[in-house]
């Protein structure tokens, strides 16, 4: 859910799409059963959905942060005819990034294209393409391939270190009060990864993990919303933790926020607001935007296993890993970062931290 | 009546003074030679006689015709029929022959073919030059070139000729036929001549002496004859 | 004068000191005579660069949209016949494979705006608009059509009838956001809306003012071209692999567009490829802009020698002061350095001016023949810049280098108090150089023309004849004083004609000058005159017996040789069976490549009554003639008649091969005749319609040519067309040809403008040589005067010394445009476009120039005379 500002924001603001009025979309439904590889596909019938991969890699002591999404947006509950060159039924966004904290260099790149010849997902199973960037299922894993301009590349091959968890009550995650305000939220929450990555006109062999988010919806946000911090840690432990605050309007957080554990074999347990808190510390001032962001949030939750409190600060391995000024003008910040256990100041894992609604220009177009 | 009248006649270049004052007059017929160092006044003096320059004060009066308030085609209408000038360096136009060159001012002045046709030869004959009639101003010698220069200034009969060192720029013995011509003509015709002049010499042709200084005449002296 | 630091100082450079005291208070004392120094040399430095910035800025735009919207393609894909299917797309997607590459494909369609016609054709631009939104990861970061500035508020995704427009376009016709359009597209009429305006952006060219962009699924709909495209442009987007993606994309679309036949080009050689097309009229600028250049030269030549007259006197004491000749000579050198760089300087502001309005006339003669262009704006470089200075100064010091030589031979003070015989320029007097010159140019007119590797003709001994010739009339010039002199001064009376006569029976140097100046440009002037005339009469005839039909339809905007909007079968089958209609000719025109040359292909279909059969202008007409004589053969090779620039340019004959590239394979057609044609520089091959009509797979015509039953009222049936079809433009025979006839002349307004502009020039060049004569002959003035002559007479003589220059330079620039003009005509134009022309002189033309020049010339010079009438004399005492 988390993108789906995002993308209507940054679709609707550069073309001006016909709002799909009339349009019977699909709504995730409670104890429905998705099956796979199946539902690893695109669901056309649903007006937004998105494969979402971040990670770490690793070149010996070298280290560097990764970000490859695929969204799409539904215009008409329809797949783009087999064949059709220029669909108009599926519009497509794309967005990659690598960080290099040794030489303190963000790249990126923003990419949008209708369904048809150059961009699309298939239904049945995972195959999702932008241009020359590529996420399709390969054996039990999967295989990702991705440039930023003519700056650097990537092929890397994915292979789930845990099963799959679907996040949400009954299968469904709610997002608001409404009952179609709901999503269908599949994790990876720990792949094992190798590949190439190309940098400076070099290949070099990289190994590292990383997580996948797939979430299919329908449904709109709150207009009282104006953005939200998210995160997903990977601990070293073998757990993991997903959470996020949406943030009003008024400053308080909303009440849908979730933060989730999930432990070693993908026993989930989720907790309310209230039950974690995420306390916004660290200023860093965009250059390219002037948007500050909190860039060193620290997390507050319990741990399910031990039942002690917890307290997590989220440390980002380079400050500038802003998607700045992207397609239609949205700006961003979605960084790999370490995890550091505040009670001993070790790190106990690695991050990635996204927020949004930083920028100006997110909060201007949401009214 | 005097051929020549100039009365007071005064001059300044940017303020400064270079006629201050000049008053004389030539009788018909009569040679007078003006005198004096450089930049005394002669040649503006002459150049006002001759209606190229005028005064800002004072009058000058040509055959009893005054300069006064006569306007540019006046002026020259007055040099074509009353005034020549001879210059020291002849000032020929150098693209007509020596007979074109002294036929000039005739067709400036309108004279009929016929007329001018009768009258060139004579006037070549005058000074000298019928054998070189068709010679071009490079072609001749100083002395050539200032016989050319005399028959074109006879020409028009005047009653004056102006002449500005007519002598200064050829050796002493063309210097002296040049002025036995110049003479010759002044008698034969009754022209009253102003000779502009460093050279003593000169003064033989001449019944008075004018000498100038600073833009004023200090000395007008009747020479014998 | 002295001033107490030069007394009793240390002695300073004698440069420094020419410099200080000599030129600088020069110019200080006369800043008149400077200003018009200077300007003269703007204005030759202006006009030159006008004309190539005028040039540049109205060709450049050629067919490149995405330039103006997305930025420049690193490689364009384009099929040699007929159009791409959208199907390629996913495999240029696959071929590129992992290196990272923006594919956008582009769809081209001409529309007209019914009702009025007469704007020329609109060029309708099909891009993906979504894909559209990524440019900006291709242009370094600067995004380009962005947020909603450029959208309107509803989607226009996939619609046939919505399209953006540039502030240019939105200007020209009147229209807004929202603002209706009526378009013609093919023979059809479209309700249009502008869905937004793109606005300008100071960081990319402007949007063409004929342009509309549309999304292309909307304008495949809308012009019945589903799945179809015109071209695949290529962009690599910028970072430390851009250069080795770029060699990899380039490798892998060239080996696939090889396989299937498709042309593989940077933006360059397209734009070098389109820009072909319209080469007849970028020489005509060329030779325009070189006209200017050299009458530029003549006239600085002029400017820099009256100057070194004027100064004679000072010269001449500078020499009795013991400076010597070289000294003078790097000091007039350094003069005319300075005043080069000044000039330049100014030149190039004045050009930049000049070519904003220039643009406008050009853009609308290329724009009347080729729809193509885009009136980009006047763009000044810094090559521009540089180039011009360049120019200018070198042009100065070329002009001061002569004059230099002359005042360094100035004699010292001491032996010139006659005034020295002003004039040196001895090679002006060299008359046999200039015949042996003037053999050697026609000589050279014979070479063969060069061939570029790119399939351009370079008729370079056409050019190199041209400049000898021009280099010869200068020299020859001289020979004309003495018969104009003797004319001039024979007869009674006016003596100051005669002694204007003498003047000119003796030329100095600065008169041959003048008239060799004067003749250049009157030379090239009326060469071009001839020319165009030569063109027009060639022309007519052609009209004359190509049009014979009664009734011409085309679908709207057939004016250009680029339209491509056709006509439905539907259409012209309803046509055919219209009463009153007895028969026609239809003809399907396609563009088609062959190597990197495009040509057009006509899918001819004549009627089949021998009465009224076509008949071309045959220059090598076919053994069998008459109907279906182009139908005869059923299998290959299939007959096709050629146009003689098509002949010329892939040197074929009646008997070669051409192996036409079709979208159903390549097909052989031997040529079976060659005809003479005047619609287009790029050639013609004409085969029967029945071939198009099964290769391209498309039953639609370009063209048809209808006859009429005998006794059908004419303007009946044209309205019957017109209210039976409101998307064609059907046209009366007479209506065409005047109409034909009227884009001719059009074509060659700039070309009037620029004469004239030539002609002033050289006019003014002739009152300032005078005035420098005059100035010369400042004691002869006095002289004139102390003999009596009146300013007016004296200012008649000017006039008429001025009007035997005049009379000189006509006279020598008339001779030097016969040659021109057999050059142009018989050399440089069937070498370049390989048509034939008739050589005709325009001589009311060339009455009325003579009469004008002269004139104007008497005018200037009789006042140039009357002012400097009043010179004082110089001063002996």
């Amino acid at each position: 859910m988390k993108h789906f500002l995002l993308i209507f924001i940054v679709v609707s603001a550069s073309l001006n799409f016909c709002p799909a009025g009339g349009a019977e979309w699909n709504v995730p439904r409670v104890g429905h059963e998705l099956t796979f590889p199946k539902d690893h596909g695109s669901h056309p019938d649903f007006k937004i959905e998105w494969w979402y991969l971040t990670g770490h890699l690793f070149e010996g002591d070298r280290r560097f942060g990764f970000q490859a999404t695929f969204f799409r947006l539904g215009q008409k509950p329809v797949d783009v005819a087999a064949g059709d060159a220029f669909g108009e039924s599926q519009i497509y966004m794309a967005h990659m990034g690598i960080s290099d904290p040794e030489t303190g260099r963000f790249l990126h790149e923003e990419r949008l294209n209708r369904g048809g010849w150059d961009a699309g997902a298939k239904v049945g199973g995972l195959e999702v393409f932008n241009g020359d960037w590529k996420l399709v299922q390969v054996g039990n894993g999967m295989r990702l391939t991705g440039s930023i301009k003519s700056e650097a590349g990537f092929e890397l091959k994915l292979l789930p270190h845990k099963r799959h968890v679907i996040f949400g009550e009954e299968g469904i995650s709610r997002k608001g009060p409404e009952g179609t305000a709901a999503s269908y939220y599949i994790t990876f929450p720990r792949l094992d990864v190798e590949g190439t990555l190309r940098l400076d006109g070099k290949t070099i062999e990289v190994a590292g993990e990383a997580w996948m988010d797939h979430e299919i919806s329908s449904s709109q946000l709150d207009r009282n919303q104006i953005g939200w911090d998210w995160a997903c840690l990977q601990f070293f432990d073998g757990r993991e933790i997903m959470g996020y605050v949406l943030r009003m309007e008024t400053g308080e957080p909303s009440e849908y926020s979730k933060l989730v554990w999930i432990d070693p074999v993908g026993e989930l347990t989720h907790q309310k607001l209230g039950e974690y808190r995420w306390i916004h510390e660290g200023e860093w001032k965009s250059p390219d935007t002037g948007a500050v962001y909190p860039i060193t949030p620290i997390i507050e939750t319990k741990d399910p296993k031990s039942g002690e409190p917890r307290r997590f600060q989220l440390v980002p391995t380079l400050p500038n890993q802003e998607m700045a000024n992207g397609s239609g003008g949205v700006s961003y910040w979605e960084g790999a970062c370490d995890v550091i256990d505040l009670e001993t100041g070790d790190a106990v894992g690695r991050a990635f931290l996204e927020m949004t609604g930083y920028a100006d220009n997110i909060a201007d177009k949401l009214r | 009546m005097k051929a020549l009248q100039v009365s007071n006649v005064t001059k300044s270049y940017d303020k400064d003074p270079v006629l201050r004052g000049v008053s004389f007059s030539l009788e018909t017929g009569e040679r007078a030679a003006l005198m004096g160092p450089s930049g005394s006044g002669k040649s503006t003096l002459l150049n006002c006689i001759g209606g190229i320059d005028r005064p800002d004060e004072g009058e000058i009066v040509i055959q009893g015709q005054s300069l006064k308030g006569l306007d540019e085609t006046e002026l020259c209408h007055m040099r074509r029929v009353m005034v020549s000038t001879v210059f020291q360096f002849f000032h020929l136009l150098p693209t007509l022959s020596a007979a074109e060159n002294i036929e000039f001012p005739l067709q400036l002045s309108g004279m009929s073919d016929s007329d001018r046709r009768s009258l060139l030869p004579e006037l070549i004959k005058e000074v000298g030059l019928s054998h070189r009639s068709h010679a071009m101003p490079h072609e001749l010698s100083g002395g050539e070139m200032q016989r050319v220069a005399i028959a074109r200034a006879l020409a028009i009969r005047p009653k004056l000729i102006l002449a500005d060192e007519p002598t200064g720029n050829l050796d002493s013995t063309t210097g002296e036929v040049i002025l036995d011509l110049l003479e010759a003509v002044s008698e034969r015709h009754g022209i009253a001549m102003l000779v502009v002049t460093h050279s003593p010499g000169v003064t033989r042709i001449c019944s008075r002496t004018l000498e100038m200084r600073d833009g004023v005449l200090v000395e007008q002296s009747e020479l014998a004859v | 004068m002295e001033d107490g630091a030069e007394r009793g100082g240390k002695p300073r450079g004698v440069g420094r000191l020419l410099w200080s005291r000599i030129i600088w208070r020069h110019w200080r004392r006369e800043p008149r005579l400077t200003v018009l120094l200077v300007g003269i040399l703007a204005l030759g430095v202006a006009v030159f660069l006008a004309v190539r910035l005028a040039n540049k800025a109205a060709v450049s735009g050629f067919g490149m949209f995405t330039e103006s919207i997305a930025g420049e393609s690193d490689f364009i894909l384009r099929p040699r016949a007929g159009m791409l299917e959208a199907d390629v797309l996913r495999e240029l997607r696959e071929r590129a494979g992992a290196t990272p590459v923006g594919i956008f494909p582009v769809l081209e369609v001409s529309a007209a705006i019914s009702e009025s016609p007469e704007t020329g054709l609109l060029k309708l631009v099909g891009a993906d608009l979504v894909a559209l939104q990524n440019a900006g990861t291709y242009t370094n970061g600067s995004t380009s059509v962005s947020g909603d500035s450029a959208t309107g508020d509803d989607s226009i995704l996939g619609l046939p009838d919505r399209g953006f427009v540039g502030t240019s376009f939105a200007k020209r016709f009147g229209v807004g956001k929202g603002g209706p359009l009526r378009l013609v597209v093919n023979d059809k009429v479209v309700d249009f809306v502008i869905a937004g305006v793109v606005p300008e952006d100071p960081n990319r060219p402007a949007v063409p003012e004929n342009l509309i962009l549309m999304d292309l699924p909307g304008l495949q709909t809308m012009a019945g071209l589903e799945g179809s495209l015109t071209r695949v442009e290529f962009r690599i987007a910028p970072g430390v692999e851009a250069a080795a993606n770029r060699r990899k994309i380039g490798a892998s679309m060239w080996d696939l567009a090889t396989e299937r036949g498709w042309i593989l080009e940077t933006p360059e050689d397209r734009k070098s490829s389109v820009t072909q097309m319209s080469a007849a009229f970028r020489l005509n600028l060329t030779i325009l802009s070189g006209l200017a250049l050299l009458v530029g030269i003549y006239l600085i030549m002029q400017a820099m020698e009256a100057a070194v007259v004027k100064r004679r006197a000072e010269i001449a004491v500078l020499r009795s002061l013991g400076v010597t000749p070289a000294q003078i000579r790097a000091a007039w050198l350094w003069e005319g350095l300075i005043l080069g760089v000044v000039g330049a300087v100014a030149g190039i502001l004045l050009g930049r001016l000049m070519a904003v309005g220039l643009v406008v006339a050009i853009s609308r003669t290329v724009n009347t023949l080729y729809y193509e262009t885009t009136t980009s704006a006047v763009t000044l470089e810094t090559g521009e810049i540089v180039f011009s200075l360049f120019f200018g100064i070198v042009a100065s010091l070329t002009a001061a280098l002569i004059p230099a030589r002359e005042a360094s031979l100035t004699p010292p003070a001491q032996s010139m108090r006659q005034g020295g015989q002003g004039g040196g320029l001895a090679l002006l007097r060299n008359w046999p150089l200039g015949l042996v010159l003037l053999v050697a140019g026609i000589g050279c007119a014979f070479l063969p023309p060069r061939l570029l590797a790119s399939g351009t003709i370079v008729p370079l001994g056409g050019y190199l004849a041209a400049v000898i010739l021009v280099l010869s009339a200068s020299l020859l010039i001289g020979l004309l004083f003495r018969p104009i002199g003797g004319l001039l001064g024979r007869g009674k009376g006016d003596a100051m004609r005669r002694y204007a006569a003498s003047q000119l029976r003796r030329p100095e140097g600065r008169h041959r000058l003048t008239a060799a100046g004067l003749a250049v440009a009157i030379g090239m002037s009326a060469a071009m005159a001839i020319l165009v005339a030569s063109f027009e009469s060639t022309l007519t005839g052609w009209i004359q017996q190509l049009l014979k039909a009664d009734i011409y339809v085309a679908a709207a905007g057939s004016n250009s040789v680029t339209n491509e909007n056709t006509l439905s079968a539907f259409t012209w089958k309803e046509l055919e069976t219209m009463e009153g209609v007895a028969g026609m000719d239809k003809l399907r025109r396609y563009k088609v490549s062959i190597g990197e040359n495009d040509f057009f292909l006509g899918g001819a279909d004549y009627n089949d009554d021998p009465e009224r059969f076509l008949q071309l202008m045959w220059l090598d007409p076919p053994a069998i003639q008459g109907p279906n004589s182009l139908e005869v053969r059923e299998t290959g090779p299939y007959p096709g008649w050629i146009s003689e620039s098509l002949a010329r340019r892939f040197s074929l004959q009646v008997g070669s091969t051409i192996p036409l590239p079709t979208p159903s394979g390549e097909k052989p057609v031997e040529v079976t005749g060659i005809f003479a044609e005047y619609g287009n520089e790029t050639g013609t091959l004409v085969i029967a319609r029945q071939f198009t009509e099964e290769w391209f797979g498309d039953d639609r015509v370009s063209n048809l040519a209808v006859y009429a039953d005998p006794g059908v009222d004419l303007e009946g049936l044209l309205g019957q067309i017109r209210e039976a079809f409101p998307g064609v433009v059907a046209r009366s025979n007479e209506n065409l040809k005047s109409e034909s006839i009227r884009i001719f002349h059009q074509t060659f307004a700039v070309t009037y403008a620029l004469e004239a502009i030539a002609v002033i020039i050289a006019v003014a060049g002739l009152g300032l040589a005078l005035a420098g004569l005059l100035m010369e002959r400042r004691t002869e003035l006095t002289t004139l005067k102390s003999l009596g002559a009146t300013r007016r007479e004296i200012a008649r003589a000017a006039m008429w010394e001025g009007v035997g220059l005049a009379a000189a330079g006509l006279i020598g620039g008339y001779l030097l445009s016969f040659f021109l003009g057999w050059i142009l005509i018989f050399v440089i134009n069937p070498q370049s476009f390989g048509w034939t022309l008739s050589y005709r002189v325009p001589w009311m033309s060339f009455l009325w120039l003579a009469l004008i020049t002269l004139t104007t010339a008497a005018i200037v010079a009789w006042a140039v005379g009357s002012r400097n009438a009043n010179l004082p004399g110089e001063r002996e005492e």
